[in-house]
């Protein structure tokens, strides 16, 4: 029986994937009316599909480990606020396989860009996948929408199926279906994003969010629409833009270059104080209107806006509340902040950080006025 | 969940788009995760130093992030990066020992597991496993290489010979007469137990 070296050639070519449909049916053939032989196969078969675990924990330490090399040439991975991520690996390289060191290191893994991507529409587009017979498997029928999902202190920069560049601020979420680009190209947004849209006027750029809709046809804007924030902001860089409320859908808003549509958020209007917080243009909350503002130069002549200063990797804000800023200051150093004194929340504050850490951020805030602060685990009290 | 980080769970294509295109950094430690045993151990097969072996890999993975704006340049990554492993396997060992001389196949030693395999020690090996083992172990190191890539590293027969400059026919014939070794070892009557 053994002497057939055919039935272990076809064996062979079924086990790597590799075998045709005849050879897999020859092969059934030629084992059928031989039991042993048969037997045989499928023990070596079993044998073949089994693998051992990986050493997760050994991947760990190799991988922190790779990390640091690639931080030696200048590579670093995860958020830029973040500089002395590894310190804690010990440069004796050959220690670093005891269990031990890697279950510490594993603590104090990066606390990465957690990206979701559900990429199902991938397998259909890809060149790749036709070589690949595993993957053709995996297209799923359901339609799920594409995510992603940035966490706090950290930001991602995502390329469209249009070619259209956003750039995901920390603690946000975009995704979009599969029919992006059918006849619109709509995505939806909780958070911040700045868009770049590449231009198509036969496919209008539609951005969902909470409150309003954005549609464009190629321009670059900016919109921040966190739940807890208290407004609202679409800042327009170039281009043209046309904002419409859910909540009066009749109304168009244009938005000129060098322009934000500031527009209350009407999640938190129990806090608000309308009076104290944004100059009103108009009072009358059903339209949630607030303003139509010019964007704010970081410095006078300076071509970065405060509004889009996120983008070049910089956290800035002019005369907002303090209650507002802690909110910005959470989302970039992932951290909560507590106010035990109320009225150190309506302090007005200004601040331009770049690579700061949060303790010099907080101390630099501190400067111009009088609050103190306690940083214990990732919880920050203002007293 | 230590299984998802196999070579045979992760889509290498999936990943190297996620990180082409989205910069994304989980995709490539994913991708690491995936490959990293499976190449550390290609090395090593060449190197004979984990040390070394480890160096390669993460050198040869360093250069992926470096060229991920035009990684989907790359047709087939998973083969690209056994060819990258295996030549800075080659150029290390080269300058490690200042001879000219080229490793061939012949000296490779090939090992089935590598550090960061885990067999699960909570089950017993079975008696059969345990003369597959054997059996494998036993074979020519061509052969048995040639068995290592396909099963535990999920080759393609064309991919396997482009790696190892050999043609499709001979890992075809390799395969063949390996598990055929492996059945007349299983075929063997059993011996009994001590």
């Amino acid at each position: 029986m053994l002497k057939n070296d055919r039935i272990w050639q076809l064996l062979a070519r079924k086990l790597s994937n590799e075998a045709t449909q005849a050879e897999l049916d020859e092969l059934s053939a030629l084992l059928k009316n031989d039991e042993a032989t048969a037997s045989i196969a499928h023990t070596i078969e079993e044998h073949w599909n089994t693998n051992p675990d990986i050493d997760i924990e050994f991947l760990d330490a190799t991988y922190l480990l790779h990390l640091k090399r690639m931080q030696e040439q200048g590579l670093i991975m995860g958020t830029p606020h973040q500089p002395d991520l590894f310190l804690e690996v010990p440069d004796n390289t050959g220690k670093v396989h005891t269990k031990k060191i890697k279950k510490l290191l594993f603590a104090t893994a990066l606390p990465l860009v957690a990206i979701i991507i559900l990429l199902s529409w991938f397998f259909l587009h890809t060149p790749l996948s036709k070589t690949n017979q595993v993957s053709g498997n995996l297209v799923k029928a359901v339609e799920l929408p594409n995510e992603i999902v940035t966490k706090n202190a950290s930001k991602t920069k995502i390329v469209l199926p249009d070619g259209s560049v956003v750039w995901l601020n920390a603690d946000t979420k975009l995704w979009y279906y599969k029919s992006f680009g059918n006849t619109l190209r709509e995505v939806y947004l909780n958070g911040e994003a700045f868009f770049d849209v590449t231009k198509n006027p036969a496919k209008p750029f539609v951005i969902h969010t909470k409150l309003l809709d954005i549609k464009v046809l190629g321009t670059q804007f900016n919109v921040r629409s966190y739940p807890n924030d208290k407004t609202i902001e679409t800042s327009l860089v170039r281009g043209l833009v046309q904002v419409t409320l859910h909540s009066r859908p009749d109304e168009k808003y244009f938005l000129k270059p060098n322009e934000k549509l500031v527009v209350l958020n009407t999640n938190t209007i129990d806090s608000l104080n309308v009076q104290k917080q944004v100059p009103a243009i108009s009072k009358n909350l059903d339209d949630n209107i607030v303003a139509i503002k010019n964007l704010t130069p970081l410095q006078s002549n300076d071509s970065i806006k405060i509004e889009t200063a996120w983008t070049k990797n910089r956290l800035c804000f002019t005369d907002e509340n303090f209650e507002e800023v802690a909110h910005q200051l959470e989302r970039w150093y992932d951290v909560q902040i507590v106010f035990k004194n109320n009225k150190y929340k309506d302090i007005r504050l200004n601040g331009s950080f770049v690579n700061e850490t949060l303790t010099q951020a907080l101390d630099a805030l501190k400067f111009s006025t009088n609050f103190h602060y306690d940083i214990k685990d990732k919880t920050v009290t203002i007293y | 969940m230590a299984n998802d980080a196999h070579i045979l769970n992760c889509n290498i294509a999936e990943l190297q788009y996620q990180i082409a295109s989205y910069e994304d950094e989980v995709a490539y430690k994913k991708l690491f995760y995936c490959v990293f045993p499976s190449l550390q151990n290609h090395a090593f097969a060449i190197l004979h130093s984990r040390q070394l072996a480890e160096e390669v890999v993460s050198d040869v993975l360093i250069e992926v992030w470096k060229k991920r704006a035009t990684l989907m340049e790359i047709e087939n990554l998973k083969l690209y990066l056994f060819v990258s492993v295996r030549n800075g396997a080659l150029k290390k060992l080269q300058q490690e020992k200042k001879t000219n001389k080229n490793a061939s196949i012949q000296d490779l030693q090939i090992e089935l597991i590598s550090d960061y395999l885990q067999p699960d020690e909570t089950i017993q090996l079975s008696e059969t496993s345990r003369q597959i083992n054997e059996a494998v172990q036993q074979l020519p190191p061509q052969c048995k290489l040639i068995y290592k890539l396909a099963k535990e590293d999920r080759l393609k027969y064309r991919d396997i010979a482009s790696l190892l400059q050999i043609s499709v026919k001979t890992i075809d014939n390799q395969l063949a007469i390996a598990l055929k070794k492996l059945a007349e070892k299983l075929s063997l009557p059993r011996k009994q137990k001590k």
